[in-house]
């Protein structure tokens, strides 16, 4: 009975210790120490796990002088572009004598944040990196950076002149110029088009669209019936393009932001047997496409440099590591071109013929 | 007896929770100071909170600058038209290397020239010049101006100034309009076959042969009269 007694005090006593100490937690809700807090936690949990097979520096486990790990983090690995730019960097990382592992964030901002957790934690000297988010994956780089681990932007930007260590941009604004003069030359001064955007988060994606605007808005003939995004991806594409067939039926052109959608809407005009009425206009310059422009299935792309881009990365990173530079230029524009059937004997998928 | 236990339960509930209490308050009361300099110490060693740095430049302040003090100070240096072509007619590369500035990775070399010539043929879009000494023309664009080559070839504006490369293509966006509004526009209606100009503007070469074909955006541009234009 007695015994009975004790343990529901105990019980109640548990309960109330339980109530008490978990209110400064809810209390600490309004700032956000909290989220520190859980990445703190996170990283402690996964040095435990990362000593098992290295065990980390002496103070940090991050000199990043030390390591020859290099992370290369991508946005997404679901599309071909996005592949050779990763596997590039990674083996040019390879190359150059280092450990060198690829990440996919699967165009998830938690993922991309999960993996920072890891390389923080896993005593990695540098990342080669492509963000899924302008603005958000700022705070991901700016963890990096306080534990002392340069990064280096490849292809997409990050919205910050100071947390990245140097970030390689392709031109987006400026070939997007270029494909808008070749889209009036083409289309002409009066029409209609629609515009597949990319991701809405990226700055690649309002970098092209206003690069071809600054051009094509200049033809007041020119007319944008619809825009949508289409998330860089080739099903989206095709759906959204469907989608806008049925009620733009007429349209002359179609801008995508990138070389997946253009793919996409490509087939979604194959299956309305419009193929041949509108000119698809792309960007990227990966393999499948630049085939479809010497094939005359898509007027035009741009091309852009996904391997120049991701081995200049790796070296980068590899002169900060192993022969201490510092001196980056914060943001490199990387030349773009513009690829239609004039030119296209220059182009291969990815690059210019050897 | 049943009261007393339960008194006595209570009584001993009351004395662990006063203690627990005692040692984590359920509020602290700080001084309003000390309170915000504690926040502000945390937020200093939370970077991942600030989702993006704020913009270093104020665009439209950085414009107006930029178009009415920066950019014709910097005129007063640009090279004389006469002398790159000149070079360029027998080196190419050295031309581009002397007289031209790339941004970034490959891509054109931007020129930032001034000089006058006569005016040999005109349309909506474009006006061909002789220059003095030259057996070639060069092109000023007078129509819908759309390149980065007045951004990106007097020196002045830098992209890694700008944490958001959108910023940074506006300014090509407000500069091309201002050189169109306020720069062609006004000479616009006067312009002639036979007139001459003096002129800087700004172009761009791709490779060492792309001085054949210059085309320049007129940053400035001014009608000379009879008495002014020595040809």
């Amino acid at each position: 009975m007695f015994g009975k007694n004790y343990s529901r005090t105990g019980v109640s006593l548990v309960v109330l210790f339980a109530m008490i100490a978990s209110l400064p937690i809810f209390a600490g809700c309004s700032t956000s120490n909290s989220g520190t807090e859980s990445s703190v936690g996170t990283a402690q949990k996964n040095d435990k796990v990362q000593a098992v097979d290295q065990p980390p520096d002496s103070t940090t486990g991050r000199q990043s002088g030390a390591s020859k790990k290099i992370a290369v983090i991508i946005s997404t690995l679901n599309n071909p572009w996005f592949v050779v730019l990763g596997e590039t960097a990674r083996d040019r990382a390879k190359e150059l004598g280092y450990d060198a592992t690829l990440f996919d964030s699967q165009n998830d901002a938690s993922k991309e944040a999960s993996h920072f957790d890891n390389v923080v934690a896993g005593g990695y000297g540098a990342i080669l990196f492509n963000p899924t988010d302008a603005d958000g994956s700022v705070a991901n780089v700016k963890r990096a950076k306080e534990a002392g681990i340069p990064v280096f932007c490849i292809d997409r930007e990050i919205s910050s002149t100071e947390a990245a260590t140097a970030q390689l941009l392709s031109d987006n604004y400026t070939g997007c110029v270029e494909l808008g003069k070749y889209f009036v030359e083409t289309v002409g001064k009066t029409g209609k088009y629609v515009e597949l955007l990319g991701l809405v988060g990226d700055n690649n994606t309002w970098n092209r669209s206003k690069g071809f605007h600054s051009v094509v808005d200049r033809y007041a003939d020119l007319k944008m019936v619809a825009q949508q995004s289409a998330d860089f991806d080739r099903n989206k594409a095709l759906e959204v393009m469907e989608s806008m067939l049925q009620s733009h039926g007429d349209i002359d052109a179609v801008f995508c932001g990138n070389d997946a959608m253009a793919m996409g809407a490509y087939q979604a005009l194959l299956g309305a047997g419009k193929a041949d009425q509108v000119k698809i206009f792309g960007y990227d310059g990966s393999d499948d496409v630049v085939k479809a422009v010497a094939e005359g299935k898509i007027a035009a792309t741009v091309m852009q440099y996904p391997k120049l881009m991701a081995t200049t990365a790796a070296e980068f990173s590899h002169e900060y590591l192993a022969n201490g530079k510092r001196d980056f230029q914060q943001k490199i524009p990387v030349n773009v071109d513009l690829v239609n059937a004039k030119n296209i004997d220059k182009f291969t998928g990815y690059g210019k013929k050897e | 007896m049943l009261l007393q236990k339960s008194f006595a339960r209570i009584a001993v509930c009351l004395v662990v929770v006063g203690g627990l209490i005692y040692f984590f308050p359920l509020v602290r009361i700080r001084k309003l100071d000390a309170a915000n300099a504690h926040q502000q110490t945390a937020s200093n060693s939370r970077p991942a909170d600030s989702s993006k740095d704020t913009a270093v430049v104020d665009n439209a302040e950085f414009i107006e600058v930029l178009w009415r003090q920066r950019i014709p100070a910097a005129a007063k240096q640009a090279a004389y038209v006469n002398e790159v072509l000149a070079l360029a007619a027998s080196d190419g590369k050295a031309a581009r290397t002397q007289y031209g500035r790339m941004v970034g990775l490959g891509g054109p070399s931007f020129l930032f020239l001034r000089g006058r010539g006569k005016v040999e043929d005109l349309n909506a879009e474009e006006c061909a010049l002789s220059i003095p000494g030259l057996n070639q023309r060069v092109v000023l664009e007078i129509g819908i101006l759309v390149s980065n080559a007045v951004r990106d070839a007097t020196g002045l504006v830098n992209v890694a100034d700008f944490p958001n490369s959108q910023e940074f293509n506006q300014i090509a966006i407000e500069l091309n309009n201002r050189c169109e509004l306020e720069v062609i526009a006004p000479v616009r209606a006067q312009l002639a076959i036979g007139s001459v100009v003096e002129f800087v503007g700004c172009g761009e070469v791709d490779d060492d042969d792309g001085f054949r074909t210059l085309r320049l955006v007129p940053l400035q541009l001014k009608l000379l009269g009879a008495g002014e234009s020595g040809q």
